[in-house]
C-alpha cells in the first residue's frame, strides 16, 4: 500500500495539515504517516487514532534532514505547510528531496472544508503547462497520481513573451491548429479540457482558479533559484506559495525547453514520458540531439519507465537528431530493458535516423507526433503484423 | 513600438489583447505597406520611404505573412541588411516550427512571400504596362542572385550581380529599361547607369 506523510510542525496548522492529508490518503488509497515536531506529537498521539495513520516524531531542524526522511519513507506525497514562516522551508525541500509535495497554505485559521469539498467528484486538477517538456511532465504526472485522468483536468497554458508563438494568424482557424498541435505534443489524456489564457501567468492562474474551481495546481518548480519557476518563470516562488489560497502541488524539475518540432538551434536533448497502466506501455519521447549528453537524462526516464513494470517501451524519437553515441546509447537501453523482461520499439521520423533504427529493435511507423495512444497501436501492429491498425 | 513588447516577430494579439492593441499604434501587418507592395505604380512617388519609416517600427509582423512583404519593401527601399533578415524569418517560418503548427503543414503563402521578396524585393522585377522593368537592390553580402520565373507568357532566367543583369528569354519580350522599353529575344545585358539600369548587349 502506497503511503502519504504529512509533516506536522506546529501546534496552530496541525488541524489544518493533518485534515488535507487524510483527505488525500482516502483519494489515493493510501496509509498516513504524520512525522511530527515532538511538541505536537504528543497531542496527535492522544487524540483518537485514525485508521491507517501512524505517528512518527521528526526533531529535524533542516530541509536536507527531512529529506534524507521521505527517501526512506518514499510517500506517494508530502504534505507540508506553506506560507507565511514555511514557505523557505517548503522551497528548500524542494531543492533537496525530488518527489511529490503538497504544499498547504495558511495556519489554523482556515478550515480545511474548502480543500475537502473542491476534492469531492468530479475532482478537478487545474495543469499549468508553458510549452515545456518538464511543465508537460510534472502535470501529467500530476494527474496519474491524482488519478483524475477519467475525470476532468484543465489544461492551463497562458501565453506569455517566452511562450507566445511568433505568429498568429487568421483567428478563426489559427487557435483551433496550434491548440490541436499543441496537445499532440505534449498531452492527449481525452477527459483534459485545454484553457488558454491571454494574460500574464499569475492572474490567469488567479482567473482559471476562480472558473475552474479547480482543487489545485501543480507548479513545475525548479530547484535553481536562478531559474525560477518553469511556467511562471517571471514569478518568484516563494512569493506564490506564500499568497496561494488553495494547496499547491510541486515537484522539481530541470526541463525548460519548449517543445517544438525542429529546430536548427535545439540542441539540447529534451525527454518527456507518459504510459498507459492499462496496456503496460511506456513512451519516451525525445527531441533534440540525442548523443552522450543525453545519458544521464535517458537513463533516469529509463528507470522511471521500468518502475511502471511495462511490457513493452516505445521511445519515439520524432525530428530528433541521432548521433553514433546515441545510437550506442540505445543499444545499452535495450539491454537494460531485457534485463526487466521488457521490450524496446523506438520509432522516428528521418530516413536516417529510421536507417539507424532498424539496427536496434522494432521501429514501427508512427505519426509525426506519437501519443501513448499512437504507441498503443504502434505496439498493437508490431505484435499483430496483420493487424490493420492503420499508422502513417 | 513593436520591439519593447520583445524580440519580433511576435504574435502580440495573444499577449496583449486585441483591444488593447486597438488602442495602440502596435499593429500586425500595415495595409498602407501592403499597397506599396500591390500596387507600387499607383502610389505617390517617393512616399514608399517615409511610409516604411513610420510603420515598420510599429509593426509586430505577427501574421506568417509580414515578414515576405516586408522584405521585399525594405530591399525596394534599399534597406537590404534589414529585408534578408526578414526574407531568413519567412524562409525558416516551417523549418524552425516558428508557429508551433507545423505537423499540419506548410505555410504556402509565407513561401509565396519568400518567392515575391526575392522576385520583386531584391531582383527588382515588375510588369509596367506590358514591359518587363528590371531594378534590382542587391545585398553586400549576396554575390548573385539567379531566378528562373515566367513572365509575359514567357519563360526566364535572371542573373543578378552588383554591375550587371542578365536576362535569358525562350521568345520576344518587352524589356523597360532607363533608355526606354527595349524588344528582346534571347539574351540581354543591363549595367547600371546615372539615370537607372541600360541595355548594353545586344547593342
Amino acid at each position: 500500500m502506497s503511503r502519504i506523510v504529512a509533516v506536522v510542525d506546529e501546534v496552530d496548522r496541525a488541524e489544518r495539515i493533518v485534515a488535507v492529508a487524510r483527505t488525500y490518503s482516502r483519494l489515493l488509497h493510501a496509509s498516513l504517516v504524520l512525522l511530527a515536531n515532538p511538541r505536537v506529537e504528543q497531542r496527535l498521539v492522544s487524540a483518537e487514532p485514525a485508521e491507517d495513520q501512524e505517528v512518527r516524531p521528526f526533531d529535524g531542524s533542516v530541509p536536507s534532514d527531512l529529506a534524507a526522511e521521505l527517501v526512506g519513507l518514499d510517500p506517494r506525497l508530502t504534505v507540508l505547510p506553506c506560507g507565511a514562516d514555511a514557505t523557505e522551508g517548503c522551497l528548500g525541500l524542494l531543492g533537496a528531496y525530488p518527489g511529490w509535495l503538497l504544499a498547504v497554505p495558511g495556519g489554523g485559521v482556515t478550515a480545511p472544508a474548502k480543500d475537502v469539498r473542491a476534492l469531492s467528484h468530479p475532482l478537478r486538477i487545474l495543469a499549468p503547462i508553458d510549452g515545456t517538456a518538464g511543465a508537460a511532465s510534472v502535470a501529467r504526472a500530476a494527474v496519474r497520481m491524482l488519478g483524475v485522468a477519467g475525470e476532468e483536468a484543465i489544461l492551463l497554458h497562458v501565453f506569455e513573451r517566452s511562450t507566445a508563438p511568433a505568429f498568429w494568424d487568421q483567428s478563426a482557424h489559427a487557435q483551433r491548429a496550434w491548440e490541436t498541435e499543441f496537445r499532440a505534443r505534449l498531452w492527449k489524456p481525452a477527459a483534459t479540457r485545454l484553457e488558454l489564457r491571454l494574460d500574464d501567468p499569475d492572474r490567469g492562474a488567479r482567473r482559471a482558479r476562480r472558473a475552474g474551481g479547480a482543487s489545485a495546481g501543480p507548479s513545475a518548480l525548479v530547484a535553481r533559484a536562478a531559474a525560477a519557476a518553469s511556467w511562471v518563470r517571471s514569478s518568484r516562488p516563494a512569493t506564490r506559495m506564500r499568497r496561494t489560497p488553495r494547496p499547491v502541488f510541486a515537484r522539481r524539475t530541470q526541463e525548460q525547453q519548449h517543445v517544438r518540432a525542429q529546430s536548427s538551434t535545439a540542441d539540447a536533448c529534451v525527454i518527456s514520458i507518459d504510459h498507459c497502466p492499462e496496456r503496460r506501455i511506456v513512451l519516451i519521447s525525445m527531441w533534440g540531439t540525442v548523443g552522450s549528453d543525453a545519458l544521464d537524462r535517458l537513463s533516469e526516464a529509463v528507470e522511471e519507465a521500468i518502475g511502471l513494470h511495462p511490457r513493452w517501451v516505445l521511445i519515439d524519437l520524432g525530428t530528433a537528431r541521432l548521433d553514433p553515441d546515441g545510437l550506442a546509447l540505445l543499444h545499452l537501453t535495450r539491454r537494460k530493458l531485457a534485463r526487466h523482461h521488457v521490450r524496446l520499439a523506438v520509432t522516428g521520423i528521418s530516413r536516417r535516423v529510421r536507417g539507424a533504427l532498424e539496427r536496434i529493435g522494432e521501429s514501427p511507423r508512427c505519426p509525426f507526433y506519437t501519443t501513448v495512444d499512437v504507441a498503443i497501436a504502434a505496439i498493437d501492429a508490431l505484435e499483430s503484423p496483420s493487424s490493420l491498425v492503420g499508422l502513417a | 513600438m513593436a520591439a519593447d513588447l520583445g524580440r519580433r516577430p511576435i504574435a502580440a494579439d495573444l499577449l496583449l489583447s486585441r483591444e488593447r492593441l486597438l488602442r495602440s499604434q502596435i499593429i500586425k501587418q500595415p495595409d498602407v505597406l501592403m499597397l506599396h507592395h500591390l500596387l507600387p505604380d499607383d502610389v505617390a512617388p517617393g512616399s514608399l520611404e517615409p511610409n516604411l519609416a513610420f510603420y515598420e517600427p510599429r509593426t509586430t509582423h505577427g501574421s506568417s505573412l509580414s515578414p515576405g512583404i516586408a522584405a521585399a519593401l525594405l530591399a525596394r527601399a534599399g534597406r537590404t541588411a534589414e529585408a534578408v533578415d526578414m526574407l531568413r524569418t519567412t524562409l525558416r517560418i516551417d523549418l524552425d516550427d516558428l508557429t508551433g503548427t507545423t505537423a499540419s503543414g506548410l505555410h504556402f503563402a509565407a513561401l509565396a512571400a519568400a518567392w515575391q521578396a526575392l522576385v520583386h524585393g531584391f531582383a527588382g522585377l515588375r510588369v509596367v504596362d506590358g514591359a518587363l522593368l528590371i531594378d534590382p537592390r542587391l545585398p553586400e553580402s549576396w554575390q548573385r542572385l539567379d531566378l528562373r520565373l515566367r513572365c509575359l507568357g514567357r519563360r526566364l532566367r535572371v542573373n543578378v550581380c552588383a554591375d550587371r543583369v542578365t536576362v535569358h528569354t525562350d521568345g520576344p519580350l518587352g524589356l523597360r529599361a532607363a533608355d526606354g522599353v527595349r524588344l528582346i529575344d534571347g539574351r540581354a545585358v543591363l549595367e547600371p547607369a546615372p539615370s537607372g539600369w541600360k541595355v548594353v548587349a545586344p547593342t
